[in-house]
């Protein structure tokens, strides 16, 4: 349940930073960061189900709401989650710690900007393409750092 | 259950949701139905998307703001620019109107001036002419005094350098009001100025309405020379247009008889 608010609120703030940098610039991919985060939280892999269906109406929702193609958003977040889950726990249970989570989760997340600005008009892209994902990326970044911090944060916790 | 049966389960449903998604997709983009879908999910979001598009609606008056501010100082600095040109241009004219009116027969004679009091009086010849006092005396068409007195053909004539003489004026281009007086030394003073106008050497000082002079006179130019009487207000010495070291022959305004 605190997963799945994390989520929406995620999503939520993704929404908000859309609206606030509309036609100018892309939000960061918090939804995205939050959810390989959280699908990728527990030691040993737990059942996908919740996170493709997390993925699945996060995706829908933003597709609906923002690009008009509802699905495209949906599917990379379900491969992405996929893959994550995948690179994740291939990696031996000791050395699963901030590098890989980081290296990842940022590949992961900046692999979904390039199909996002398909639907974006030219003219809005024309000469600022270079920007528009910098931005997007390098806010991005700051989010997986900032969740990478958090987990490092609780798995001291746990240890303790 | 071992952890490579649950990838595999999780490979299945993840990429059967793939397909799925790509094909609707594919399916439903530009319908109407899906145009409904995102006006509904608009719909929905509207209350809670309130923060964000009123953040918006006061970065963009904030923006209008500032757009129409930076047009509006723009356009005030040209104004100021044009006021200042046709300011300069009323002075020349009144400059000019002065030289057409210091004509020959209204030229007269310095015939004594005191050592003692070099700087403050002088008197003038008038042959037949009667002035009455606080009439302007000229020397060329800048002011050099007011005639105080007169007895028979012969007019005394209070310098601007005198300490007793005392005109308000105004800096053509400031506009800035202030008084012209003497220190019985040979100087010119703009007193009651405040400290931090924009004044520079070479600014026009001009009579105003205040005296018996009329306005628009020409006294001389302000120059770079200062000093602080009180905080707050300056003097600035006045560089004179009247030759007042070499004076045999002025003009004066405004005498009546032969």
């Amino acid at each position: 349940m605190k997963t799945l608010l994390v989520l929406a609120v995620c999503w939520y703030v993704q929404d908000l930073v859309q609206i606030l940098v509309t036609q100018t610039f892309l939000a960061p991919e918090f939804f995205a960061v939050a959810l390989l985060d959280c699908a990728t939280r527990s030691r040993e892999p737990d059942a996908p189900y919740s996170w493709i269906a997390a993925a699945l109406v996060g995706g829908f929702l933003l597709d609906l709401r923002w690009i008009g193609v509802p699905g495209l958003s949906a599917a990379l977040y379900i491969s992405a989650l996929l893959a994550a889950r995948w690179f994740w726990y291939e990696v031996p249970a000791d050395s699963r710690k901030m590098l890989p989570y980081l290296v990842i989760t940022c590949v992961l997340c900046l692999m979904t900007t390039p199909a996002r600005l398909f639907f974006w008009d030219a003219s809005v892209t024309s000469g600022r393409l270079l920007s528009i994902v910098g931005i997007q990326w390098l806010f991005t970044f700051f989010a997986v750092v900032v969740s990478a911090l958090t987990r490092d944060f609780s798995y001291d916790e746990e240890r303790l | 259950m071992p952890q490579r049966r649950i990838f595999e389960r999780e490979l299945i449903v993840s990429t059967v949701c793939v397909i799925i998604c790509v094909i609707f997709a594919l399916v439903s983009t530009g319908r109407e139905g899906t145009r409904k879908a995102m006006d509904t999910v608009a719909a929905w979001l509207v209350p809670l998307e309130r923060p964000a598009v009123f953040v918006m609606d006061e970065v963009g008056n904030l923006r209008r703001w500032t757009t129409e501010r930076r047009e509006l100082l723009l356009e005030l600095a040209v104004l100021r620019e044009e006021n200042r040109q046709m300011k300069m241009q009323s002075g020349m004219k009144i400059s000019e109107e002065f030289k057409k009116k210091t004509r020959p027969e209204n030229r007269y004679p310095v015939v004594f001036r005191d050592p003692r009091t070099w700087w403050e009086e002088l008197r003038i010849g008038t042959q037949g002419k009667k002035f009455a006092p606080g009439s302007a005396v000229f020397d060329g068409s800048d002011l050099m005094g007011v005639i105080t007195s007169q007895s028979g053909d012969s007019a005394w004539v209070r310098m601007i350098t005198s300490a007793n003489f005392y005109v308000p004026v105004v800096v053509e281009e400031t506009r800035e009001i202030g008084v012209v007086t003497g220190d019985n030394e040979g100087g010119v003073w703009l007193r009651y100025l405040p400290s931090d106008g924009d004044y520079k050497p070479g600014m026009r000082i001009l009579t105003v309405l205040g005296s018996r002079l009329r306005p628009g006179l020409p006294i001389g130019v302000l120059t770079s020379e200062r000093r602080t009487v009180t905080a707050g207000i300056d003097e600035y010495k006045v560089k004179t247009g009247a030759d007042l070291f070499r004076l045999q022959y002025v003009f004066a305004a405004g005498g009546e008889g032969s």
